[in-house]
């Protein structure tokens, strides 16, 4: 029975994954640009690189004529992801992936969380997007976010989530 | 001559093993009112009635009835017939040789026939003769599960009607006996009872408890590992993307 019972604690438990829930505030499409290609990285991540690889979402389209919203649930499940930054790329493309020629200097977004993670937790963070040529292509508006202006663990609306010693409700 | 043999099969009958002891039907335990009178006459003249309408189960209960509260011997002789007609020939060789035994006063011609009808309901009653049935310590033996007396005989003779029966023999220490089968009128029948050593129980075997063990904790880890995916948050949007 004792061997049950450390199996059953073994593989048991609270979660340990995370999900940060990013919700995209859509600019309305404009011209041939009616697609929003999300990439995601843990840690600090080379903008100017080009991301490849899995960890991206696709199939976000821009609505016609009016700003719209998505949200993206991102998932964490190792130890080190969920201390980690994390990093978005946001690409304004005129296809779901960005396949096009046209494609290739897309107008990107580049989005910095300073800590987005708690394990067994679900957080949330707005991110409002510029508008569709806010910037000549190639051009990326960099956005970065404190831990701090990521919500959650704690109900109703709020500016910050941390308390007075800079933890985060979540690290309570 | 007729009694001494119907006194003599009496005798034999009387000396098998039977699920219950030989039947007595009880009369009146003291001389009978005249209302007790007036009523089991109404009773015997009702179960007449019913013999006449074939009703012979509702014929038996009168019967009873009848003698229970008069103690009549034409009461006892047609509850003894009755039973004959039922195919409940031990019951009814025993109602019988009540009758012959306790009604010394019977017309001759009564007592007659009730000694032709008993012999010919008794030839009528099938025996199991139970081979190889322990002695020390007794078995238990159940016919069509009822509990039989084990006078100690070997082999055990078991009388029974004429039917489908059923024969279970337990001894402590012991594998269980049983047997079915179907008993034609008059029927004897010699059943070897075989008696094996029990086996020892599977609980206290080590292996069955090894076993066991691995069973309950694949079991364990099987739910756990479901509630481990259970426990995991799940993406509540349809984009969703994992690090």
């Amino acid at each position: 029975m004792r061997a049950l019972a450390l199996a059953i604690v073994l593989v048991t438990g609270c979660a340990e994954n995370a999900i940060l829930e990013v919700e995209l505030m859509l600019p309305p499409a404009s011209g041939a640009v009616r697609h929003v290609f999300v990439q995601t990285r843990s840690g600090e991540a080379e903008f100017e690189a080009t991301w490849s690889g899995s960890g991206s979402v696709d199939g976000i389209v821009l609505a016609d004529g009016a700003p719209s919203r998505s949200v993206v649930s991102v998932e964490a499940d190792d130890g080190a992801e969920l201390d980690a930054p994390l990093s978005l790329k946001i690409r304004y493309c005129t296809t779901e992936r960005c396949t096009e020629v046209a494609d290739s200097d897309a107008q990107e977004v580049w989005v910095s969380v300073e800590r987005a993670f708690y394990e067994g937790r679900y957080t949330q963070l707005e991110v409002e997007l510029p508008a569709v040529g806010a910037c000549s292509p190639p051009c990326a508006t960099e956005l970065s976010f404190t831990k701090c202006q990521v919500r959650g663990c704690r109900a109703g609306d709020t500016v910050m989530y941390c308390d007075r010693d800079g933890r985060h409700f979540c690290e309570e | 001559m007729v009694r001494l043999a119907a006194a003599a099969a009496l005798l034999a009958c009387l000396s098998l093993a039977s699920p219950a002891a030989a039947q007595r039907w009880r009369g009146p335990g003291a001389e009978p009112t005249e209302a007790e009178l007036r009523e089991a006459r109404a009773l015997y003249q009702s179960g007449t009635e019913a013999v006449e309408a074939h009703r012979w189960s509702a014929a038996l209960t009168s019967f009873e009835r009848s003698y229970a509260l008069s103690g009549a011997s034409v009461a006892l002789y047609s509850l003894a017939y009755t039973l004959r007609v039922l195919g409940r020939y031990r019951d009814s060789r025993d109602a019988f040789a009540q009758l012959l035994d306790e009604h010394t006063d019977l017309e001759p011609e009564i007592r007659e026939e009730a000694e032709r009808l008993m012999n010919e309901v008794a030839a009528q009653i099938a025996v199991l003769r139970l081979a190889g049935l322990p002695e020390d310590p007794p078995p238990t033996i159940l016919l069509d599960g009822a509990e039989v007396e084990d006078t100690g005989e070997r082999p055990l003779p078991l009388e029974s009607d004429p039917g489908e029966r059923a024969l279970r023999v337990e001894a402590s220490g012991l594998e269980p006996f049983t047997w079915q089968g179907t008993l034609a009128p008059g029927d004897r029948v010699t059943v070897p009872v075989t008696l094996e050593e029990a086996g020892e129980p599977v609980t206290a075997s080590p292996v069955f408890w090894i076993a066991v063990g691995i069973s309950v904790i694949a079991a364990g880890v099987v739910v756990g590992a479901i509630a481990h995916q259970n426990a995991q948050l799940e993406p509540r949007t349809p984009f969703h993307v994992t690090l």
